[in-house]
């Protein structure tokens, strides 16, 4: 039983783990001050930049990331269940060896624990615990996947004896009636019981449930991932609802009244203030009367939600042309929000080139409605949601 | 290498694995003394929470509820029938219990706070639709328990 749980977790795990660590990569922390509150160390290697295309890369990574992740959760909690009698095991410590594999042990479940709980809570808005949760998710994600791999590679010869006997797999057919104890040969393990109690249960039965279990949060994942009709489908999910009909009712972030900004800021008197070799200020009408160009994009959130819709504005580098700037350019674009950890981002050369990154000003053939950024929003391909900075104050533009 | 095996209880490889992996860990665990220090206490409270809580809070909470569901008549001709009911009130209640584990902040929320700021949307539906899922669990176990006995029933009679 441990073993095909063991086997299933070996699978999920990874996807998680890798899909986290590109979701850093996707917020492409040695620029500028994207890396809020937080020193690159060694554990920050880049081995490339975070690309442009396909433009749903970022959706599909967090959605990947989010909904993988709850589904790996009863899993998770059937695993721990599982090996539970080795917590008690006697003696406590044989050896040396067998000392650090605990101590290991405990940072393992300790990593799952907190990445599973920050990560849960966080999807959800809850904020209870009193730290940052980017970089304690991040790095608490390393404590994890050390601690992982060493029991990965401590315990794969097990697992694959395991599977390799008939054992493994015939008595996960049994009902409850024939549902027998496992013999301790041919492969001997600490988890047979010695004096089993009657069964209550079957190993179908309860892979079956937490089969169903997962099913259940799988839904909750993809739903609000995919989107569309299925977002119907996440129905406990955070972002399984759009907020109101018409052309502006998709899902939302951060909406304008939580941000503080003052709406007369945001009125006829609003400029945009572009920065590179000149200074250029530029109304919403001067913006509208540049080249507009429309594009299908998706948002998409770090929350492991997305949508996507048809934005219209003016190219990003054709903005930094005006501000003076030919060849390759790094965009660093402050919101008119303060004091927020979002309310600037710094893009990439190859994401302020991209045809399709844009500056914003419609979307769904209608002006954007204050809490998808009136005036003026950033929006890229495969670029993070809060990157895709809102309430657009100034772009400042800068050669490489 | 005899020595060190018997005296340290694994091949020299197991400590090598076991030094990287702890490396790595250190290294992430500075980086969580970057903030200042009362993020790092709350970080370090969370990650030993999460050992007791799973392992010494949780599983035997969860043990000793089904060991209160499961306290059976002593056995007899019921208790193939006890078996069977209890396993078709177990699976929903998991079920059930594990959507709230996961999604209890805003099954539970009374008031938008946070999750209102960031998305405009209500979180009354969350409790209403765990109340309907929950039900729509416990009808769909307990049809799947009366066609079970029904087919029993129909088996039974056909051999007699």
């Amino acid at each position: 039983m441990t073993a095909v749980l063991g086997a299933a977790l070996l699978m999920l795990l990874p996807l998680v783990a890798i899909t986290g660590l590109l979701s850093n990569v996707a917020y492409n922390p040695r620029l500028g001050a994207n890396a809020v509150d937080r020193h690159l160390g060694p554990l920050d290697f880049y081995l490339f930049s975070w690309p442009t295309h396909p433009s749903w890369l970022y959706a599909a990574n967090q959605g990947v990331h989010v909904t993988i992740g709850l589904a790996a959760i009863p899993i998770l909690l059937a695993k721990l269940w599982s090996v539970i009698p080795r917590l008690f095991e006697w003696p406590p410590l044989r050896s040396p060896a067998h000392a650090l594999e605990r101590m290991s042990l405990a940072l393992l479940v300790g990593g799952a624990v907190f990445e599973f709980v920050t990560g849960v809570m966080n999807i959800q808005n809850e904020y209870a615990f009193g730290f940052f949760f980017t970089n304690a998710h991040y790095y608490g994600a390393w404590v994890f996947i050390a601690a992982l791999v060493f029991h990965i590679a401590l315990k794969l010869p097990k697992l694959r004896g395991a599977l390799a006997t008939r054992q493994a797999f015939v008595p996960l057919l049994d009902d409850v009636a024939n549902t027998r104890p496992e013999r301790r040969m041919p492969v001997d393990n600490e988890l047979i019981p010695t004096t089993p109690a009657s069964p209550s249960m079957s190993r179908r039965a309860l892979l079956g449930t937490v089969a169903a279990a997962s099913g259940l949060l799988f839904l909750q994942g993809a739903g609000q991932s995919i989107g569309g009709p299925l977002r119907r489908l996440a129905f406990l999910a955070p972002r399984g609802r759009n907020p109101n009909d018409g052309p502006n009712g998709f899902q939302i972030n951060k909406t304008f009244d939580a941000t503080g900004i003052d709406f007369g800021e945001l009125g006829p008197s609003w400029r945009l203030h572009l920065r590179g070799t000149r200074r250029v200020k530029l109304s919403r009408a001067e913006l509208l009367a540049m080249p507009q160009h429309t594009y299908d994009l998706p948002i998409a959130c770090v929350e492991g939600w997305s949508t996507t819709q048809r934005w219209t504005g003016v190219r990003l580098r054709d903005l930094a042309l005006l501000a003076g700037i030919e060849g390759a350019a790094q965009l660093t674009a402050q919101s008119h929000e303060q004091y927020s950890s979002y309310d600037h981002a710094t893009l990439s050369a190859s994401q302020v080139d991209d045809e399709r990154s844009l500056l914003a000003l419609r979307v769904n053939g209608v002006d954007l409605s204050p809490d998808h950024g009136f005036p003026a929003r950033v929006i890229a391909p495969a670029l993070p949601g809060v990157h895709c900075t809102k309430w657009v104050r100034t772009l400042r533009f800068r050669s490489v | 290498m005899d020595r060190f095996r018997r005296r340290y209880g694994a091949g020299p490889l197991h400590l090598i694995a076991f030094l990287t992996s702890l490396l790595v860990s250190g290294l992430a665990v500075r980086r969580f003394f970057d903030s200042d220090g009362s993020e790092t206490v709350q970080i370090l409270v969370w990650f030993g929470l999460g050992i007791v809580v799973a392992d010494l809070v949780f599983l035997p909470l969860y043990s000793f509820v089904d060991r209160v569901l499961s306290r059976r008549p002593a056995d007899g001709p019921g208790t193939a029938r006890f078996a069977r009911v209890r396993a078709h009130v177990r699976v929903p209640l998991i079920l059930s219990g594990l959507l709230l584990l996961v999604f209890a902040p805003l099954i539970l929320r009374r008031s938008p706070g946070d999750f209102g700021d960031a998305s405009s949307l209500s979180p009354d539906p969350f409790l209403h639709r765990w109340l309907i899922v929950t039900a729509a669990l416990f009808a769909l176990s307990a049809a799947s328990y009366l066609v079970r006995v029904a087919l029993d029933r129909r088996r039974g009679s056909g051999r007699s």
